[in-house]
């Protein structure tokens, strides 16, 4: 499981991507970070990321559309695929078992 | 619409220069967007300085790393595409398959000729390479000036090594060699004519690699009468016995016993040695040994081996200084002066063509040089057919070209392939070229008097140079079309406007073959010259009748003396119409001696031959003075002698007449009386000058008298319609008085053609190679006029509707191709003149080139080009219109 670990930023981006489905390339998937977390993305740190993500097998991507805001060049749309969904599932089982392993009571009380 | 607003251009520009290109566009374009959301969120000033720092973070490892190629496209020499690349060669080899015979049978042709002329050279180039000590030995090679005359002589005087050794510590060892003219060698009943029997200083084991077999080196050659002898003799005379201490007696009075048998000598040595003996055996032929001291009797050849190091330059520097100190008084007393120099024994078989009096196998380097010349122009025609119908056929290629490059191949890959074609191409040749080789080789063989064998030379260095020639001849060939074709434009080729293109390589065409036809011409030019001069040599009047006259060598001594009795006996064969006994014929050996004039104390050098009564009228030569010896005069015997042309110009008299009862002395080789040594006689008659050596070199003063110990040979004419008949009497003759004798016999004719061997061979195989260049030329040609003729077809449909004739259309067709030819024999004339002229000098009797050769071969060339193209001009002009014109 060593070659799959992902980072913190990476499983971001990785969700992000499979939250914008259709539409997920570089500028939209830091807007959809930084409004879903609030924080400063830099769009080079995304594209590092989606092109670690790519190598690793867990995205892949073609060229999609062009528009004028962009000076006529194209956007790069990643998709997700089997290997990275599996890597965020098994993120998540592993998440909802740690929580489910922990007893109400220790988790000190924080308001939502 | 507004134009929207642009980041900052020098960070747009940075972005371009580092990032990768394959990221660049995605990149780039989410920057823009950005920048334009940054606008409209905070402003046109900030959204610039975002968009700066957002450039510079992509100063990350994955937007600097630039991707391989294999990423985006296939690799270059994929195993598809080398498939595909092969499939489209050979799809287009069938396609075009005039032009495919054209290209491989041209440059197969022009590869053989090369393989077969570099086997030759490479012989040649072997020569003597066996001595284990080759780079360290060499020949003197005198030069005598003597009456104003200089002579190149291989032969040095019999002092000349044994000083040089004595004198000089860089010269570790030197060998003098005597020969034998072909010695008659008898061993019981066997008895055969030796070639390469010579007399050599027991040093020859030193100088030259000889291993003995039988005998030992410091022994065999020691003494009077010793004899080291070749395997092959030993057989010839001794089958399966031991030859040592067995006896070989030469030309029926020397005996030799035989002490060693060495192993044959390669047959790439200058020196053909059979049998060697010992020096000392001087001693039994000459009686006065005292001779072996004189510096001016020329008639050894002398080679020394320089200790390792040395430098032969510096030698060459120190014999005039010797000669001064031993020869001076001698040389000075015979009017004669030497300039010594040393030959490198490698050398010796190539350089030495100039050389007279040589026993050395000979070849030529000029001949070496002059085919391995025509040789590459044999080749270079051939690879200029194959750029010329490259590019020529470009247009059946270009839309491939504009294909690939469309879907994506780049020019490198391209140019790849189509030099990938040109290797194809080539190799193909050359599997042909070497089957060619391997099958004319026996008749090459036969024309150039060698023995050579593609098996033979077979070796990894063979293979090596094959290989590396294909690589360059296919780079030659190929590296014009494929950058030529490589360059299309797709956009330009696909929409079908090549046209101008097309016409760019057209200047190219026009050159090679104007330079194609330049060789050929100088070829032909060449070709002519050289058969030219040679039939003038064959047909030159030498001054005498060269024709049926056979010569006799006398087999014993009973027979010289009764020589007068067998004449006569000969001249009651009608078959025979004159006969004489001489010693000197026209082509063979002569005497060379000195005489005196009465008033001058030394020695004049002359040539000599020794005749009699018969000898003028039996060879036919002219008087131009005087008169001949006769038997009604007594005194003709001992106090008269005739002399040449030559002789009465060098000797200062005025005219043949004034010659007529001038004084001259002769020391006697065999005086029947001691106290009368001298024979002083006047000269009774003047000779037409006639050529008695080579026409390389003038005729030289020559005197003629009568001696008749000297006689070795009985000459006769006869009748050129009885030949067969006379031998037959003659070798009748000769087995009543001499029946252990070879019967053997020479024709004086061929005597003399012998001189021309080297000449005829080189004319033989320069005939050849000519031939094969101009076909190749003309393939070359062939290949260009159809391709023209089909460009042309729908014009030339129409000029024909239009009402053009035939022959209008064949002048049209065939004038383009005649401008190229006309300025390549412009172009080759003046080069041909400079080379054969130079060729020419090598003869002193030569034909004047003249203006009609060059027309002639220019006829001839431009003959062979119409020739040539009006086969396709025909063919085209005669084609109905209809079929031309129905395709649109």
């Amino acid at each position: 499981m060593e070659r799959n670990y992902l980072g913190e930023f990476e499983e971001l981006v990785l969700l992000t991507v499979a939250v914008l489905h259709d539409s997920a390339y570089g500028v939209a998937i830091a807007e959809e970070i930084e409004k879903q977390t609030g924080r400063q993305v830099t769009i080079s740190a995304v594209h590092a990321a989606l092109h670690r993500l790519e190598e690793k097998g867990m995205l892949q991507s073609r060229l999609g559309e062009a528009t004028a805001e962009r000076g006529g060049r194209r956007k790069r749309l990643f998709f997700l695929l089997a290997q990275g969904s599996q890597a965020l599932q098994t993120i998540r089982d592993t998440r909802n078992r740690l929580w489910d392993s922990i007893s109400p009571q220790v988790l000190p009380a924080f308001s939502i | 619409m507004k134009l929207p607003l642009s980041p900052p251009r020098w960070a747009d520009q940075l972005l371009e220069w580092f990032c990768a290109p394959h990221l660049l566009e995605e990149v780039q374009g989410d920057l823009y967007e950005r920048f334009q959301r940054r606008i409209v969120l905070y402003g046109e000033k900030s959204a610039r300085q975002q968009y700066v720092w957002d450039v510079l973070s992509f100063l990350r490892p994955f937007a600097l790393k630039r991707k391989s190629e294999n990423l985006t496209s296939p690799f270059l020499f994929s195993h598809g595409m080398l498939k595909n690349y092969l499939k489209i060669a050979l799809r287009n080899l069938q396609r075009q398959k005039l032009y495919a015979v054209i290209n491989i049978l041209g440059l197969s042709v022009g590869l053989a000729c090369c393989l077969t002329i570099f086997l030759f050279i490479q012989d040649e180039l072997r020569y003597d390479t066996f001595h284990e000590k080759a780079d360290r030995v060499y020949r003197l090679v005198n030069d005598r000036t003597s009456e104003g005359r200089v002579n190149h002589m291989a032969r040095t005087p019999p002092p000349f090594g044994p000083t040089l050794k004595a004198q000089f510590p860089e010269v570790e060892q030197s060998v003098r060699i005597f020969s034998f003219s072909e010695p008659l060698v008898t061993h019981e009943t066997n008895r055969f004519r030796e070639k390469g029997f010579i007399l050599a200083d027991s040093t020859i084991f030193d100088v030259f690699t000889l291993p003995l077999v039988r005998g030992n080196k410091s022994e065999a050659l020691r003494g009077q009468g010793t004899l080291v002898i070749s395997e092959t003799v030993a057989r010839r005379y001794f089958g399966n016995e031991d030859p040592l201490n067995k006896i070989l007696t030469v030309d029926g009075n020397l005996k030799f016993r035989v002490t060693g048998v060495m192993k044959d000598l390669p047959s790439h040595s200058h020196l053909e040695l059979s049998c060697i003996g010992s020096f000392s055996t001087m001693r039994d032929i000459f009686s006065d040994y005292d001779r072996m001291e004189s510096w001016g009797w020329q008639q050894f050849y002398t080679y020394v081996l320089l200790a390792p190091g040395a430098n032969p330059d510096q030698l060459e520097a120190k014999i005039p200084g010797m000669l001064n100190q031993f020869a001076k008084d001698q040389l000075d007393k015979s009017g004669m002066s030497y300039k010594t120099s040393l030959q490198p024994l490698l050398d010796i078989y190539l350089h030495s063509a100039e050389l007279e009096y040589d026993i050395a196998k000979k070849g030529n380097i000029r001949y070496v040089y002059a085919f391995a010349i025509v040789a590459l122009f044999t080749l270079l025609i051939a690879c200029f057919n194959f750029m010329n119908l490259s590019t020529a056929r470009s247009m059946q290629r270009a839309k491939e070209v504009g294909l690939r490059k469309t879907i994506g191949a780049e020019r490198s890959q391209l140019i790849g392939q189509f030099l990938g074609e040109s290797m194809v191409f080539t190799t193909l040749a050359m599997v042909l070229a070497v089957l060619l080789t391997a099958g004319v080789l026996p008749l090459f063989n036969n024309w150039a008097g060698k023995s050579l064998s593609l098996l033979d030379a077979m070796s990894v260095r063979l293979f090596a140079q094959i290989i590396a020639t294909m690589l360059v001849v296919g780079l030659l060939a190929g590296i014009y079309p494929a950058f030529f074709l490589s360059a299309f434009q797709p956009i330009k080729v696909l929409k079908g406007s090549l046209e101008s293109k097309a016409k760019g390589g057209y200047g190219l065409r026009k050159t090679l073959v104007v330079v194609q036809f330049a060789v050929s011409t100088a070829l032909i030019i060449g070709a002519g010259i050289v058969y030219t001069q040679l039939n003038y040599i064959q047909q030159k009047n030498l001054g005498f009748n060269k024709e049926q006259l056979i010569i006799l060598p006398f087999a014993n001594e009973s027979m010289q003396q009764d020589f007068q009795v067998i004449k006569d006996e000969l001249l009651q064969n009608p078959n025979i119409i004159a006969a004489t006994a001489s010693y000197g014929l026209p082509g063979g050996a002569f005497a060379g001696d000195g005489v005196k004039v009465p008033g001058k104390a030394e020695d004049i050098g002359i040539n000599m031959f020794l005749i009699d009564h018969d000898y003028i009228p039996t060879l036919d030569i002219k008087l131009v003075a005087g008169r001949n010896f006769s038997t009604k005069y007594g005194t003709d015997e001992e106090e008269a002698y005739i002399v040449n042309e030559a002789t009465v110009k060098s000797f200062g008299w005025r005219s043949p007449q004034e010659a007529l009862g001038k004084e001259l002395l002769w020391n006697k080789w065999a005086p029947s009386n001691p106290a009368d040594t001298i024979k002083r006689g006047k000269v009774i008659g003047v000779v037409k000058d006639f050529h008695y050596k080579s026409l390389h070199h003038k005729i030289e003063p020559l005197v003629l008298h009568i001696h008749k110990p000297a006689y070795y040979a009985m000459v006769a004419r006869v009748r050129p319609e009885n030949v067969a008949a006379a031998l037959e009497f003659l070798k009748l003759k000769w087995q009543e008085r001499a029946p252990e004798w070879l019967f053997e016999y020479e024709l004086l004719d061929q005597q003399f053609a012998r001189f021309y061997e080297n000449e005829q061979i080189f004319r033989n195989l320069f005939v050849l190679f000519t031939s094969l260049s101009i076909f190749i030329a003309c393939m070359g040609l062939l290949g260009l006029a159809t391709f023209m003729a089909q460009q042309r077809t729908k014009e030339i449909g129409i000029r024909k509707v239009m009402g053009a004739s035939i022959a209008g259309i064949i002048v049209l067709l065939s004038k383009d191709f005649l401008k190229l030819v006309l300025v390549g024999i412009v172009i080759a004339t003046p080069l041909a003149w400079y080379f054969m002229n130079e060729w020419l000098q090598s003869f002193s009797y030569r034909i004047d080139v003249e203006w009609w050769m060059f027309l002639l071969a220019g006829l001839l060339a431009i003959g062979i080009a119409l020739l040539t193209v009006s086969f396709q001009s025909i063919k085209a002009a005669v084609m109905n219109p209809v079929d031309s014109l129905r395709g649109e």
